[in-house]
């Protein structure tokens, strides 16, 4: 599945490069959203695509979230496999309705009648000191929907790997990008690159703990670990990468050959992801563990403007790294 | 005569020249349908809520009687005019409404969300301002692919002012979309009077808002709303891009089977012509007998009849279904 050669870029490029190879193979994708055709999406995601595609296939929209998700739906049923930005998860919020109302229930409501091959592209998180509206992660609440996949790449290749897998997809996709990651770069594999939905992967493997990490908490994670194997300890981490369907297998498994689990995503704590795959392991692995599951995220603040304030509001490595010393200590 | 009649009782799929008998035939059909339905709520053989339009036929069979196979329609909560007008087969669309395993969706829907794909439904759905949004994006499909293709966007007055009507209306002017927006304007969004949620409440000067067409036609008159929407339709598919309806009706009934009433003066229906008198009386100046339309009549109550005994006969879905769906979503990976 994986490509032999592999090229190094950008978290931005790997996803262009996945929307360009999706959209010269077959002819009904389209791409809609705010400024992703003249402009190349404000991340540069959608650059070029205009040109090499057309208007007809990379369509600059009104500021009209709902209007969007809710013309993909319709495009969808009229047999079109629309990919939809919305530039921020924040701006999800005008979305809800047509995804929590259509998009994730049509096909169930409609008894397979219709599919809903849409891939909303979307991009959360702090760190930009962007304020309480544009730097949100709420993932959660597209994850809490059946009938709708919602994945957060953690890095270029597997931006490439999610996306390419989403936009074969019939069923519907929530992509979760992260503001910070778009410049991050790394080895990603030429030609056809897929990563199935709903799979997680052990990026890193470790006997002593684990890390269940999120979007941009994989690579802050990987810091951690690093900085605690000069100390010994051998951390393994995970890259949760599909919330829903959630790969309990490999998370589980993961928390039984090192009993000592932490969290770490982005979002709030309460009710957020980190909650769902908490409760998912205890289950699952409830004999194996030897203390309760650590989570990590937000303060439960809504997110400061100031650069002053942002930082003490979210998780990094140097938490992830402390929560695995706090718990291994307790349970030595 | 009654040969013809017959011939007629399965809805065809329409064509523009569909003539006053078989308006007046389908309105019938739609009448019969509702008028059973309440009776059906009130045995509990159909629970959920339930949207009739009595009163209100006349708009949706006129327009869905200016498509032809091939376009598409997008329609509200209150959609039995469209099933009607578009051919589904009402024995399956009673079992959807019944929660039945026949029934189109399979009783996943009900009343509501009956999707057709066949007989070219995609979709109606319970969100007041779906309608709008959803022809935008067929619309945008119909145009690129080119075919002549159009889509009949049906809403109402509750719904012009949602987001998703400014929201749609700009995206189908802006992009010059082949989609006639049929607006039944029955006086009332829920309980409130039109008055007293609109500060305009001539909604097809809307239409000028966004640099289109907007007309308004007498909406209890079948033939009426055919040619305005016939019109509109020929002018959609010739690329011309969208128009705005308005047909001004008048709800004979609760907004759902929950409407506890006393909000509306019960002699406001009174003089508000009903659509199936307006078109049997033209019917009988152009020489039809009342036997004729007597027999229309018969066949219309046969027909939803036999709908009914077929929805009843139909066993319920069963839920097996349903565990292997949350099974999908809830577990595990799937590699």
């Amino acid at each position: 599945m994986t490509g032999t050669t592999t090229t190094r870029m950008t978290y931005s490029q790997a996803l262009n490069d996945a929307l360009r190879r999706e959209m010269a193979a077959d002819d009904r994708v389209v791409v809609l959203g705010e400024d992703v055709a003249h402009y190349g999406g404000i991340f540069s995601v959608t650059r070029g695509l205009l040109d090499e595609f057309g208007a007809d296939r990379v369509l600059d929209t009104p500021i009209s979230e709902n209007g969007i998700v809710g013309g993909a739906i319709g495009m969808a049923m009229s047999g079109l496999r629309p990919v939809v930005e919305i530039m921020y998860t924040d701006f999800l919020c005008l979305a809800l309705d047509t995804i929590a109302n259509g998009v994730a229930a049509f096909p169930f409501a409609f008894n397979g009648q219709v599919s809903m091959p849409i891939v909303v592209r979307t991009q959360g998180g702090a760190g930009i000191n962007a304020g309480p509206q544009h730097s949100k992660s709420l993932e959660a609440w597209t994850a809490h929907l059946p009938g709708l996949h919602t994945v957060m790449p953690s890095s270029p290749a597997d931006a490439k790997g999610l996306l390419t897998a989403a936009l074969r997809s019939d069923e519907p996709v929530v992509l979760v990008e992260h503001k910070l990651l778009y410049r991050s770069e790394g080895e990603v594999p030429e030609g056809d690159h897929l990563v199935p939905l709903g799979t997680a992967e052990v990026v890193r493997p470790g006997r002593d703990a684990t890390v269940l990490a999120l979007s941009r908490m994989v690579p802050e994670a990987l810091t951690a670990a690093e900085q605690l194997a000069r100390q010994g300890l051998e951390v393994e981490v995970v890259d949760v990468r599909s919330l829903r369907p959630l790969d309990t297998a490999t998370l589980a498994a993961s928390a039984r050959r090192t009993g000592r689990v932490v969290v770490a995503a982005e979002s709030w704590v309460r009710y957020g992801p980190s909650a769902e795959i908490a409760a998912a392991v205890t289950e699952l692995a409830f004999d194996d563990l030897r203390a309760p599951v650590v989570r990590l995220g937000s303060l439960g603040v809504p997110y400061p403007a100031s650069p002053a304030l942002e930082p003490s509001v979210l998780p990094n490595a140097a938490a992830i790294e402390h929560a695995v010393e706090q718990l291994v200590k307790r349970t030595a | 005569m009654t040969q013809t009649l017959q011939e007629r009782r399965s809805p065809l799929p329409s064509s523009p020249d569909i003539d006053l008998f078989e308006l007046y035939r389908r309105m019938r059909v739609l009448r019969r349908m509702d008028e059973v339905l309440a009776e059906l709520v009130a045995e509990r053989l159909i629970t959920g809520p339930m949207h009739l339009g009595i009163g209100q036929e006349a708009a949706g069979i006129g327009a869905t009687a200016a498509l032809r196979p091939g376009d598409m329609v997008t329609a509200t909560h209150r959609p039995h005019a469209q099933y009607v007008g578009l051919g589904l087969p009402l024995g399956r669309t009673f079992a959807e409404m019944m929660g039945r395993v026949d029934g189109q969706c399979g009783g996943r829907g009900g009343h509501m969300l009956i999707a057709d794909a066949e007989h070219g439904l995609l979709a109606p759905s319970g969100i007041v301002g779906h309608s709008l949004l959803f022809a935008v994006g067929h619309g945008l499909a119909q145009k690129r692919a080119g075919q002549g293709a159009v889509t009949l966007c049906v809403t109402g007055d509750g719904a012009v002012n949602s987001g998703a009507f400014n929201e749609s209306l700009n995206m189908a002017a802006l992009w010059r979309l082949p989609v006639v927006v049929l607006v039944e304007n029955n006086g009332y969004g829920l309980s409130v009077r039109l008055d007293r949620h609109s500060h305009q409440t001539e909604l097809y000067r809307r239409a000028a808002g966004y640099g289109i067409p907007g007309e308004v036609v007498d909406g209890n008159d079948v033939e009426a709303v055919h040619q305005a929407v016939s019109a509109a339709v020929a002018r959609a598919r010739d690329g011309q891009g969208p128009v705005l309806v308005e047909a001004l009706t008048f709800r004979n009934n609760g907004f759902s089977s929950s409407d506890r009433g006393g909000y509306r003066d019960p002699d406001e229906g009174a003089g508000v012509t009903d659509p199936l008198e307006l078109a049997a009386r033209r019917l009988r100046e152009r020489g039809a007998s009342v036997e004729e339309l007597a027999e229309i009549d018969r066949l219309a109550a046969v027909e939803i009849d036999e709908a009914v005994a077929f929805a009843k006969a139909s066993p319920w879905p069963d839920t097996e279904a349903l565990f292997e769906y949350a099974a999908k979503w809830d577990e595990g990976a799937r590699r």
